[in-house]
């Protein structure tokens, strides 16, 4: 009976200390021993590879998602969805980063792209065309080949059946270290992207 | 030649007092009582025998002023044998030049590290642009109480000066060149990488900036007159017989350097100037074993932690104007009414000035640069620059991010040494998506160590940056958690709460101006749910 009572106690103090975030509902701190799930399945609407070519096919712009779950980071598990890119300007390719997605990398926020959070249509900047309680992902932006990272807010659209992203990129480069320059000049210009999934 | 170079480690074991004692019930009472004082009197042996070996080395390390340096008639008669600089106008408004000493130096930020009653001083030499190295001189007592100098360079890459900056210690392996300056024939006219068959760093974990720090103690870290981790490695250079060799030799110009190609003095500085004859001989280093060298990695002017005048009176300066003399008052006015255009535009675009005194103290504003679609402006920093003043896009945040204050960080820290009590970030954003007017806010330094501590401690602390080789990288994470708190339909007051709910009390403080501008208010939390920020204007 003893041992009963005891292990109950240490079953409820197991289910105690793994409590479970909606990931639409984080604050900015972090549990540790949480998990910050997404637990409706909002990042997986932009899972997949999605391609802007213009300019005769010289500018191409392809990015792939792949969500991961359940990924812990020694203090606490959370689902990511990460991203990597291929930019394409002028016939010249500036940086091919598709394949690195496959990588089994320890932590997903090496990936270019990578983050979990989910906002609202309200939620600055505000979006306009965004159906109700449709939600968009902020994710950051590493930008580590293109001189210039920030975040970049991803809204699934479905145009005459076919799926798309539009991703607007928005770039900070005010993390000052030596020898920046003054002037950036990233290759991937912010901006909103409109993208069409093709795999 | 030679050289072992390690680390001593201690570790404190945990008194047995300390370990928790489960009870077992009243009946146990007795039996547990007894048995904590059995641990009581364990643990104070414990602890004795502990500190007996700590204190055998009498390891200890403290920052002292040039004052208390000069005191010491011994170390101060050998520091005025120096004669390792030439004089260079350039580097005068960052550091010391002494015509006494002949050597540029940071005086805010000796560090004295005493070992069985020996006393080691590690003084932080200028570092030129040009130059390759961050170089120490490290003057050493002796058992028969006279100093040896040397000066140890390390060869670091800019990341690594930063990730110092920031309290990371790098890997110091293979990057630590030694320079002799002792005269007869231990001289060298270039610096010789200590590339031992077997180096060890450990690093200790903390440091205290204030006050003297026992290695193996806890340095109870309260944010106020300690520093977080930098500084937290103490480097024994043990030198034992090893073959003769040659070092030195022709001074070639500098440039990229690796540990098979050590590097060399630049033109000025710290280098010959030619002028001597002896520049660029090549002279052996004694075969003999010589004394340790105890010393510690110092960045020049990193740690100093300058007088801040009252926010609130630097603050008030920003508005005033001169009509007769323009430039001996900052009159920012102007700027943040041009701001106040490029926000009402709707374009999306930042625009920002950045602020700068010069050392006759007049004052100047850089042009106005507007950043290019949906990118944040970036300010100027360093040499005259202390702060900025900058637009959001409407559409965006209207209140400071995590990177401004990470801005207001680097103002402060490659400002020259008589600005930072000047280091600012403004920032003017639209009060609302449908308001017409416009909002100005600032943030001021009010205790340095602790505004450093608190980016250090969410900048390294975070696990989603692990594996990270750059600091931009850890500032968007940071920066992104910290945009998660940003809630739909926050009003400015929320804003200023939600700002003040993180870096209040972190050696911060925000001001918002007035709508005359001509006056700040210093917003504090009220602890009221209600209203729960208080303004106080500045008198």
């Amino acid at each position: 009976m003893k041992n009963i009572f005891l292990m109950i106690i240490v079953l409820l103090s197991i289910k105690c200390s793994s409590q479970t975030v909606n990931i639409k509902d984080k604050d900015g701190t972090r549990t540790n021993g949480a998990y910050y799930k997404d637990v409706d399945n909002e990042l997986n609407q932009f899972e997949g590879t999605y391609q802007l070519i213009t300019n005769n096919g010289n500018d191409e712009l392809t990015i792939v998602f792949k969500k991961f779950t359940n990924q812990y980071n020694t203090k606490f598990y959370q689902d990511v969805l990460a991203g990597e890119i291929r930019f394409k300007k002028n016939g010249v390719t500036y940086f091919d980063n598709l394949n690195k997605l496959n990588l089994n990398l320890p932590n997903k926020y090496l990936h270019d792209i990578c983050g979990n959070s989910l906002i609202e249509n309200d939620t600055r900047p505000v979006c306009e065309d965004c159906s109700a309680n449709q939600f968009r992902a902020r994710l950051i932006f590493f930008g580590r080949n293109n001189i210039c990272g920030g975040y970049v807010i991803l809204q699934k659209i479905i145009e005459n059946g076919q799926e798309k992203i539009k991703a607007s990129f928005y770039h900070d480069c005010n993390e000052y270290y030596p020898g920046q320059s003054e002037n950036p000049n990233p290759y991937l210009v912010a901006g909103d992207y409109i993208l069409t999934r093709i795999n | 030649m030679i050289y072992f170079l390690y680390l001593k480690e201690y570790y404190k074991p945990k008194p047995f007092f300390m370990r928790k004692k489960q009870k077992q019930g009243s009946r146990f009472l007795f039996g547990t009582l007894g048995l904590f004082l059995i641990g009581i009197a364990f643990g104070g042996c414990e602890k004795e025998l502990f500190e007996d070996s700590l204190y055998k080395d009498k390891m200890t390390i403290k920052k002292v002023s040039f004052e208390e340096f000069k005191r010491n008639l011994k170390a101060h008669e050998k520091f005025k044998t120096i004669r390792e600089g030439t004089r260079n106008d350039a580097m005068m408004a960052r550091y010391e030049y002494n015509e006494e000493y002949g050597v540029y130096f940071d005086p805010d930020n000796i560090k004295l590290i005493t070992k069985d009653n020996l006393k080691n001083y590690t003084i932080p030499l200028l570092k030129e642009p040009n130059d390759s190295l961050i170089k120490n001189l490290v003057l050493s007592e002796k058992p028969d109480l006279s100093y040896s100098a040397k000066i140890l360079g390390y060869k670091l890459t800019d990341e690594e000066i930063e990730l110092i900056k920031q309290g990371i210690n790098p890997n110091l392996t293979n990057k630590i060149y030694e320079k002799r300056i002792d005269g007869g024939s231990n001289v060298s006219n270039s610096y010789s990488n200590l590339c031992g068959l077997e180096i060890n760093f450990t690093y200790v974990p903390n440091y205290c900036c204030d006050g003297i720090h026992y290695y193996g103690q806890p340095c109870n870290y309260d944010g106020t007159d300690c520093s977080p981790p930098p500084f937290s490695v103490i480097i024994e250079v043990v030198y034992v017989l090893c073959p003769e060799e040659s070092v030195g030799g022709p001074t070639p110009p500098s440039g990229p350097v690796n540990p098979t190609n050590p590097p060399t003095d630049p033109g000025g500085g710290l280098g010959g100037d030619g002028s001597n004859p002896d520049d660029g001989a090549t002279t052996p280093i004694n075969n003999e074993a010589e004394e340790e060298v105890i010393t510690t990695l110092v960045l020049p002017g990193l740690a100093g932690v300058t007088e801040i005048e009252d926010p609130c009176f630097s603050l008030k300066k920003l508005f005033e104007n001169d009509s007769i003399s323009p430039h001996r008052k900052p009159d920012i006015k102007p700027k943040v009414e041009q701001l106040n255009e490029i926000i009402a535009s709707g374009l999306p675009h930042e625009g920002i000035y950045s602020l700068a005194k010069n050392s006759n103290g007049d004052y100047s504003t850089s042009n106005l640069t507007i950043s290019p679609t949906g990118t944040s402006a970036l300010p100027k920093y360093g040499g005259d620059f202390y702060g900025s003043i900058h637009s959001h896009w409407f559409l965006l945040y209207p209140m400071l991010t995590w990177s401004d204050v990470f801005s207001l960080k680097t103002s402060y820290m490659e400002a020259i040494p008589s600005n930072r009590t000047e280091a600012i970030t403004i920032m003017v954003a639209k009060e609302c998506l449908t308001c017409e007017s416009t909002v100005v806010y600032a943030i001021k330094i009010d205790n340095w160590n602790t505004f450093r501590a608190k980016i250090g401690n969410e900048l390294f602390n975070n696990p989603d940056t692990e594996n990270f080789t750059e600091i931009k990288d850890k500032i968007k994470v940071v920066n992104d958690q910290f945009a998660e708190k940003f809630r739909n339909g926050m009003n400015n007051q929320e804003l200023e709460q939600l700002f003040l709910e993180n870096f209040a009390n972190h050696g911060i403080s925000l001001y918002k101006a007035n709508d005359e501008l001509d006056n700040w208010s210093k917003l504090t939390l009220s602890g009221n749910q209600f209203i729960p920020v208080t303004k106080t204007p500045c008198n």
